[in-house]
């Protein structure tokens, strides 16, 4: 009798071990499928604000129509905003498979506050420092993965050089950190080194092609699934390139986006592992005001991984975003 | 050959080329768009007018003179210049340029040393970059860079350093700064022909670009007011206009039905 109960007992928590398991590694297969994209647009020197301007229409002249405008002294900014996102993904745990799997709608809450630190002409250049900060509420509106619902907060310090033709070159470092709201546990935490250029072309008077590319080392930290695991099995170094094109079509933005990333890993369970990742965005927006925008976007990704199995994965994701941004 | 003879042939180098080096280079047109004249003076004060074409060159104190709707763009060593419509302006010295009506643009990508001076107003700017001017009624001119690094100095004045987007008024004889104002520079390229209508782009395009980013960068807000002319030595014009805010609240119903402006 007291072998059955001792078995019953070591079935009990083997059982329970694995369910833990199971979770952790799904928890690691939603942070592996979560794009982190802490550092705003116009940080990266990718905005361009155009705002119509009753003064445009000033008579031409040889000169030119010289309208008076105030300037910061340092050239020091400031902005904050917020995000709200709500949409549809069809594989919100990054499982291999299917294209669709507990696919579920998402909220998503983003605060965000950032500075330019000032606005330095060298002269081939102009060199802005900028720093910012997030926090992100990320809630799966289908009850059976509340579970995973969690915040991310991130934070970046970056220089952005400008150069003369066209060209902007960014290094920094970046911070994430996600953390279960359920649980109130540390999921993931990564630190970022990152380098990237950028390069923005005007194709025509309404279309403007965005070219991106960067290189960076995800040095990050996460729970172990098994005993003898690694807790930086996520760390891995990234190279990315992405093509945009904005296409202004009277007050909307209209915006096809592809990208492509290529991850290598090299520690514990991931050791040889890398990852091919597609990525194709197209999003509408519209401006109701200066600081605020409505878009909707759709969203496809697969991953192939190499060095592991069952790692391929494909999701698709499509919704609205409010946006309100505010500079100072 | 003897010492003597060599000698003789190392002096006759030296001074030649010293004589090539000193030469003296003049301005010519590159480009004529519509009708310019070149009025030419000769030693016994007699005039002449005639037509400027692609490639004359242009002697120290003639005066050229472009006509309603044309333009000109003249190149002196490395300096380009534009001279816009009904200007009138005379290269004085290599390093001297006087405008005597209408605006002229200036573009250097090298340092360079140059006095302008109007009907009266006299200012020298060391530095280099894409700087616009344009004379005013009161006889002085507004000096306008686009993008510019370096120094300007009037007698009076002193000097002043140079910076890209803000425009200063040089008046008065000895001449002294005005008032200066930051102007919209994304606004000024859009309406200045000097910049934008001729074939050939302005080699500073690219720092002329990154002047507006930076400007962008800086920008607190905008005045719904354009820059006129300066009749007086005390007096500049100012055009006020509605912005689009101002002008759909005076549309809205509300104001419309309680007649609010």
């Amino acid at each position: 009798m007291k072998n059955i109960n001792k078995y019953i007992v070591t079935l009990l928590c083997l059982g329970q071990q694995m369910i833990f398991a199971q979770s952790v590694q799904q928890v690691r297969d939603r942070i592996e499928g979560t794009e982190r994209p802490v550092i705003p647009a116009q940080a990266k020197g990718e905005s361009v604000s155009s705002s119509n301007d009753s003064s445009t229409d000033a008579t031409v002249s040889d000169t030119g129509a010289q309208r008076p405008v105030q300037l910061k002294d340092k050239g020091m900014s400031s902005f904050i905003g917020y995000n709200s996102k709500y949409f549809f993904r069809s594989n919100p745990l990054s499982s291999s498979g299917e294209l669709k799997q507990q696919a579920t709608g998402m909220w998503t809450n983003t605060f965000f506050a950032g500075a330019g630190l000032g606005v330095f002409d060298a002269s081939d250049a102009v060199i802005t420092p900028y720093v910012g900060v997030s926090y992100t509420i990320n809630d799966y509106i289908k009850s059976n993965l509340s579970s995973f619902n969690y915040n991310s907060t991130g934070a970046y310090a970056l220089l952005l050089a400008q150069f003369g033709n066209g060209w902007s070159v960014r290094g920094g470092v970046s911070y994430s950190m996600d953390s279960s709201s359920v649980n109130d546990t540390e999921d993931y935490k990564e630190i970022y080194p990152n380098v990237g250029v950028l390069k923005s072309f005007v194709v025509n008077e309404s279309t403007t092609a965005i070219f991106d590319a960067s290189i960076g080392s995800h040095q990050a930290s996460t729970e172990k699934i098994t005993t003898d695991g690694h807790e930086d099995e996520l760390s891995s170094l990234e190279y990315s390139a992405s093509y945009a094109l904005n296409y202004e079509l009277m007050s909307f933005t209209i915006i096809p986006k592809y990208k492509i990333s290529y991850k290598v890993y090299d520690e514990g369970i991931n050791k040889n592992r890398d990852d091919m990742i597609h990525d194709v965005n197209f999003k509408i927006e519209y401006p109701v005001s200066d600081s605020l925008k409505i878009s909707t976007f759709y969203d496809y990704s697969t991953r192939n991984t190499e060095g592991i199995s069952d790692h391929d994965f494909k999701s698709y994701d499509y919704g609205i975003v409010l946006g309100l941004n505010a500079r100072f | 050959m003897g010492k003597y003879s060599k000698f003789l042939i190392t002096i006759a180098t030296v001074h030649s080329v010293a004589i090539f080096l000193c030469a003296k280079t003049l301005p010519f047109a590159h480009q004529v768009q519509g009708k310019s004249e070149v009025i030419l003076t000769g030693e016994s004060n007699d005039t002449k007018i005639v037509d400027l074409r692609t490639k004359d060159t242009i002697e120290f104190g003639d005066l050229i003179c472009t006509g309603k709707g044309s333009r000109t763009e003249i190149h002196h060593k490395d300096i380009i210049y534009r001279l816009g419509s009904m200007s009138v302006a005379s290269w004085e010295t290599e390093r001297s340029i006087k405008l005597f009506d209408g605006s002229f643009l200036f573009c250097s990508s090298d340092d360079a040393n140059i006095t302008i001076s109007s009907n009266e107003g006299k200012a020298e700017f060391i530095g280099s970059g894409t700087i616009i001017f344009e004379t005013t009624q009161n006889g002085g001119f507004k000096f306008i860079p686009i993008e510019a690094r370096g120094t300007l100095f009037t007698l009076e004045g002193g000097t002043k350093e140079v910076k890209s987007g803000r425009m200063i008024l040089v008046l008065g004889q000895p001449s002294y700064f005005g008032d200066a104002y930051d102007i919209d520079l994304m606004l000024m390229i859009k309406t200045s022909r000097l910049l934008n209508s001729f074939p050939d782009p302005l080699p500073s395009f690219g720092r002329i670009g990154l002047a507006i980013y930076s400007q962008s960068l800086k920008l607190k807000g905008k005045f719904n007011a354009l820059i006129g002319d300066a009749p007086t030595k005390d007096n500049l014009q100012m055009w006020k206009f509605d912005s689009p805010d101002d002008q759909n609240k005076a549309k809205s119903l509300l104001n419309r039905l309680f007649k609010r402006n």
